[in-house]
């Protein structure tokens, strides 16, 4: 106990670094003028085809579904949430009583890769994965109350705070951030808060806001065409669902906004332009400091151009609501580029550093083991640069066209005139265009060296 | 127009853009013929004192790295996951076929220090 404490300290102690990236390495090359340059003009001309040909003002969002039976929904569940309790108990044992190293210990693995990658991706594919199976909230769900507090006023404030922290952990802390003792008294700490605030709130109130997981996972389970639940499998039209989704909170749309922010900056800041900026603000600020304000930039930059472009959408409707009312309204159309960014950023690390938990489960204590047989897998995995690329852009360019498509459907459902819904859309659509250009843009830029 | 033909639309025209980067790179390619490239790299107080911090290849080249350090290390080189010993005043060469495509870091293994970077274009 005195040593953990004694070594978490130390560990706290060591100075951050602004370059290295909180885990896992991406072999990716910079993507070459004629993949972003392609991407960007995809992006202008399919957004200028849906403004001038797309409608429909139908806002009946049919879906079809699969029932369950009752036991093999409640049966599918139980093995969900057991499987996935398993597997963060076993990652937090992992951290406390393992390898103390970094890529020699199971639980910087999952936390880094499984759970802030490949559960968000799996949700895109499957839904709702999370909301059956989140093991946080099955530990919480043993002492404390699923109610809801109808007072509740804070919006997803909490969520967004733990949204910035965990980012913060990422790209500031990277001392700290894949150390494997830290990482499991970070996920305690977490499951703390999260019980102290579903005693006081209700587990349904505090999940829904606080628990940054959730948010971020139900967000990209809305990009699902399958919606899972323990009744069965509903296939829908995710663009409508998106489409005719409301939120009341605009901390809802500062959190969309921040993940394409953060995203953004995370693929900037290890660019040699950056490099090239920082050492000639170096006269001035500090390097960390430096990077520090840039990615306050980002993110009050990107939410300025968002609400620019609500502003101007207004001006253009001359509409009579606030202006929150239209950055909120529109929030939803902004989650495909969102998940599109991080997608294209981060499935690299998915593939060749994910696949190191693959020997790490048969000996996940360092002791020698062999339980699943794959304790001496070789598992280095190079993807193709090209492959790497192609992906990237398709990714892009995908997500532009299905937020640039659910916006027009918003539009058509909340403007009676046809030629408001499609001039109120042109802000919108050049800031699309915009986020998609820049995004690939920096993909393409060349890296700086560490 | 029905928005099935505008999904169509959008299709072909992400497909011929697709296809317009897919060709436009394979064109470029096509003199590209594997080669040997040859990198002479000198370490001194764990920095890279001469010789290119970005070294280039195309995929199939030969890549010979010569290195020396001023004193003992071990020169890795990641993704390819290959790497030489590095004595005092001692020339080591690290010779690999370029087969895997991507950006790898060059790093001093002992005093985890990034040097250089091997980029392999496809």
């Amino acid at each position: 106990m005195i040593r953990a404490v004694l070594f978490t300290c130390a560990a706290w102690m060591l100075p951050a670094q602004t370059l290295a990236h909180a885990f896992g390495s991406q072999y990716t090359l910079p993507l070459p003028v004629s993949f972003y340059a392609t991407g960007g003009v995809l992006a202008f001309l399919i957004s200028v085809l849906f403004l001038s040909f797309l409608g429909s003002r139908d806002a009946r969002a049919p879906s079809k579904t699969l029932s369950f039976s009752p036991w093999c929904g409640r049966y599918l569940s139980l093995f969900l949430r057991g499987f996935f309790l398993f597997v963060l108990l076993l990652g937090v044992s992992a951290g406390i009583f393992g390898e103390q190293s970094t890529y020699g210990n199971l639980l910087p693995v999952l936390f880094w890769i499984g759970l802030v990658l490949a559960i968000p991706y799996l949700s895109i594919i499957i839904g709702e994965l999370w909301k059956v199976a989140n093991p946080f909230r099955t530990i919480v769900s043993l002492f404390t109350p699923e109610k809801t507090d109808s007072t509740w006023r804070y919006g997803y404030l909490p969520a967004l705070i733990g949204y910035i922290l965990l980012i913060v952990l990422e790209l500031f802390l990277t001392n700290i951030s894949a150390v494997p003792l830290i990482l499991a008294e970070i996920l305690i700490l977490y499951t703390l808060m999260l019980a102290a605030g579903s005693f006081v709130y209700g587990r349904a109130t505090w999940f829904r806001f606080a628990d940054l997981f959730s948010l971020f996972f139900r967000l990209a389970s809305m990009l699902s065409p399958l919606s899972l639940s323990r009744r069965g499998v509903a296939l829908r039209s995710p663009a409508k669902h998106l489409a005719l989704r409301k939120t009341k909170y605009l901390t809802l749309s500062t959190f969309v906004i921040f993940g394409l922010a953060a995203t953004a900056y995370d693929g900037f800041r290890e660019s040699a332009l950056m490099a090239e900026f920082a050492t000639r603000a170096m006269p001035f600020l500090d390097p960390l400091a430096f990077h520090v304000m840039i990615f306050f930039l980002f993110s009050f930059g990107f939410f300025a151009l968002f609400a620019a472009a609500q502003y101007s959408m207004k001006k253009i409707v001359r509409g009579t609501r606030p202006l929150s009312w239209y950055l909120k309204r529109f929030t939803f159309s902004l989650v495909p580029i969102l998940l599109a960014y991080h997608f294209a950023h981060y499935f690299p690390l998915l593939i060749t550093t994910g696949a190191l938990a693959v020997p790490m489960f048969s000996d996940p204590f360092n002791l020698g083991w062999n339980l699943l047989g794959t304790a001496h897998l070789d598992t280095a995995v190079l993807l193709s640069a090209e492959i790497v690329w192609y992906v990237q852009l398709a990714t892009i360019v995908l997500g532009h066209i299905f937020a640039a498509y659910v916006a027009h459907l918003v539009s058509l459902m909340e403007f009676k005139s046809r030629k408001h819904a499609i001039l109120s859309q042109i802000p919108l659509t050049l800031l699309m265009v915009f986020f998609t250009a820049f995004g690939l843009w920096i993909l393409g830029q060349p890296f700086a060296l560490a | 127009m029905t928005n099935k033909l505008i999904a169509i639309l959008a299709g072909v025209i992400v497909l011929l853009g697709i296809g317009f980067v897919y060709f436009s790179e394979s064109s470029s390619r096509e003199d590209a013929r594997p080669t040997t490239r040859e990198f002479d790299l000198k370490v001194a107080n764990k920095k890279l004192v001469e010789g290119p911090e970005l070294l280039s290849a195309r995929k199939g080249d030969l890549v010979i790295i010569r290195a020396t350090a001023d004193e003992a290390e071990e020169l890795h080189l990641h993704g390819y996951d290959r790497s030489v010993d590095l004595e005092p005043g001692v020339e080591a060469e690290l010779r690999l076929s370029a087969n895997a495509t991507g950006r790898f870091l060059i790093e001093l293994e002992h005093s985890k220090t990034e040097i250089a970077a091997l980029e392999v274009m496809p």
